[in-house]
């Protein structure tokens, strides 16, 4: 195992000084930092590789293709998927989704009006709107899981939500506020002796937790690459393979077609359907270093040991209310929400800020959830494998020299 | 009175005597404090100032001399503190002085550049508030 020393070295950005003090990067679940050989990939690729995927048989075009396709096989061994073939590339968790709940809207004899779809009350506005758009199209109804005042959804509730009329659930892995790992599987058992498909959406899941689409029971699962240290734009749809036939494309052009003619058009087979225009050409092909870091870094033991010393920390804080507390720290990743008497939270961010840390203040894309717990907004500082004790350290120490600037 | 002119001087002047962004942030946690107390029930949707990740509040009454009086709250500290420095510079001075003034002394100070883009977006939206109420009344 590298040292920490030997794996900072890697991420450039972490060397970085802001108001001639050191970076201190606490913003994670916004988006992770990229290391080298991510970075060395993707100007590899733009500077030696532009060429447009599987359409041209020119040299570049097919190295461009194989490298493409080549990370199409390491996200599918990666998350347990049957074949690449169930990989389909997408600008991000949000692309993802919405491709999700627009072609589902469109399976021929799947929604009718009066139909349900159920989330989660800690669900990103990324998890929400996509399938109110659905429901306002088809006439559907959106019914809510709760959530406890821990953050644990209320999983005995979930069988009285469900009725005949249920057909898609879709829940996030793990809150991007409240950290908190949801018993996914649990979820999807209940799901499948009612028919009724799984969403889970991965984006801060597959950063921490060893991931196994088949193991967790979905029927689709969507993340990022942009926090799973690879380039920004870049995301993943998994779906079984049969479910993925079944499903109308959702956007049309080139690439995604067998036969065009004005009279109609027939479609390439599953991925390709799904991946009309030009792909993320530079960018795909760094998910394979990436996942190579998140293979690596989601082991490093350093990481529980910042986890359980803020979560003790941030409870020494008067006035201090974290959101998201599972009871055992396992339960949970790296990420802090919280809220402090008397302090803003955007008051304190921008302190913060000036002190050279890096964290996110607001209603991070979780209105509801906001609403649930009657506060505006929160302060987040989500943690990488790669920040430090000294940085978790640094932090509480000018966390609480921000409250009192502001008492 | 003091001019406009002389106002704006003067705040350039206090700000340019401290180096350390944490001294800006204590001048304007305090500048916020010092703020007279906004009544609950002027915090109406209408007066809410769009574009802030805090709320800002902002009230105009407007006097037969054609002078602006401008009353502000905030629930951050910070975005009172700059909210209260624009009232400090513009509360009192008349509609057409506020309308065609430029409002350049916040990038003198250097709020606008090294606030947050939401933040900066927040300033926008706080001048841009002002400027039009003067501009009703221009």
């Amino acid at each position: 195992m590298s040292s920490i020393e030997e794996i900072r070295s890697e991420f450039p950005q972490l060397s970085q000084k802001v108001y001639n003090k050191p970076l201190v990067y606490l913003d994670n679940a916004a988006t992770a930092l990229r290391p080298r050989d991510v970075i060395a990939k993707w100007d590899d690729m733009s500077s030696r590789f532009s060429a447009n995927l599987h359409r041209a048989v020119h040299a570049v075009a097919e190295r461009a293709t194989e490298e493409f396709e080549d990370a199409r096989s390491a996200v599918a061994s990666f998350i347990g998927a049957d074949s690449p073939k169930e990989i389909v590339f997408t600008s991000g968790t949000t692309h993802g989704i919405n491709l999700l709940a627009y072609s589902l809207g469109e399976k021929k004899n799947f929604l009718g009006p009066g139909d349900e779809i159920i989330v989660s009350e800690a669900e990103h506005h990324s998890n929400i709107l996509p399938w109110q758009f659905l429901a306002e199209r088809k006439l559907l109804k959106i019914k809510v899981l709760p959530i406890d005042d821990n953050g644990l959804v209320k999983l005995e509730e979930l069988p009285r939500l469900i009725t005949e009329r249920t057909r898609i659930c879709s829940i996030a892995q793990v809150s991007n506020v409240l950290g908190i790992i949801n018993p996914v599987s649990e979820i999807a058992s209940l799901c499948h002796s009612h028919d009724i498909l799984l969403v889970v959406d991965g984006a801060q899941g597959i950063v921490h937790c060893k991931t196994d689409v088949k193991e967790l029971g979905a029927d689709f699962y969507v993340f990022s690459g942009h926090k799973i240290y690879a380039a920004p734009g870049t995301g993943v749809l998994w779906g079984k393979k049969q479910l993925l036939d079944s499903l109308p494309p959702y956007m049309g052009g080139g690439e995604m077609i067998s036969t065009v003619k004005f009279s109609g058009s027939t479609f390439a087979p599953v991925p390709y359907k799904f991946e009309a225009g030009t792909q993320n050409i530079a960018g795909v092909p760094t998910l394979v270093p990436a996942l190579g870091w998140v293979k690596k870094l989601r082991e490093y033991p350093e990481t529980e040991g910042v986890k359980r010393y803020m979560l003790d920390a941030l409870s020494q804080i008067p006035g201090l209310r974290l959101f998201g507390t599972p009871g055992k720290p396992e339960q949970k990743i790296p990420l802090f929400s919280f809220a402090v008497e008397g302090a803003h939270h955007e008051d304190l961010a921008l302190i913060l800020d000036k002190m050279g840390i890096a964290v996110r203040s607001g209603q991070m894309c979780a209105e509801p959830l906001m609403d649930r717990y009657g506060v505006t907004g929160m302060l987040r500082a989500s943690f990488a494998p790669y920040n430090t004790q000294e940085e978790a350290e640094y932090f509480i120490k000018s966390l609480q020299k921000a409250i009192k600037m502001l008492k | 009175m003091n001019s406009l002119e002389e106002a704006k001087a003067a705040v350039v002047g206090d700000f340019s005597l401290m180096d350390e962004w944490l001294d800006k942030y204590e001048y304007l946690i305090d500048l916020g404090k010092e703020l007279e107390p906004f009544p609950d029930e002027l915090k109406t949707d209408d007066r809410l100032i769009k574009g802030c990740q805090s709320r800002v509040w902002l009230d105009c009454r407007h006097q037969e001399d054609g002078r602006l009086f401008f009353k502000a709250d905030s629930d951050a500290i910070i975005t009172k503190g700059i909210i209260s420095l624009l009232i400090k510079v513009y509360s009192g001075r008349t509609a057409a002085e506020i309308a065609t003034d430029d409002f350049s002394f916040v990038d003198a100070i250097g709020l606008r550049q090294n606030l947050s883009p939401t933040r900066a977006g927040g300033l926008a939206s706080m001048i841009e508030t002002i400027k039009k109420e003067a501009e009703r009344y221009v």
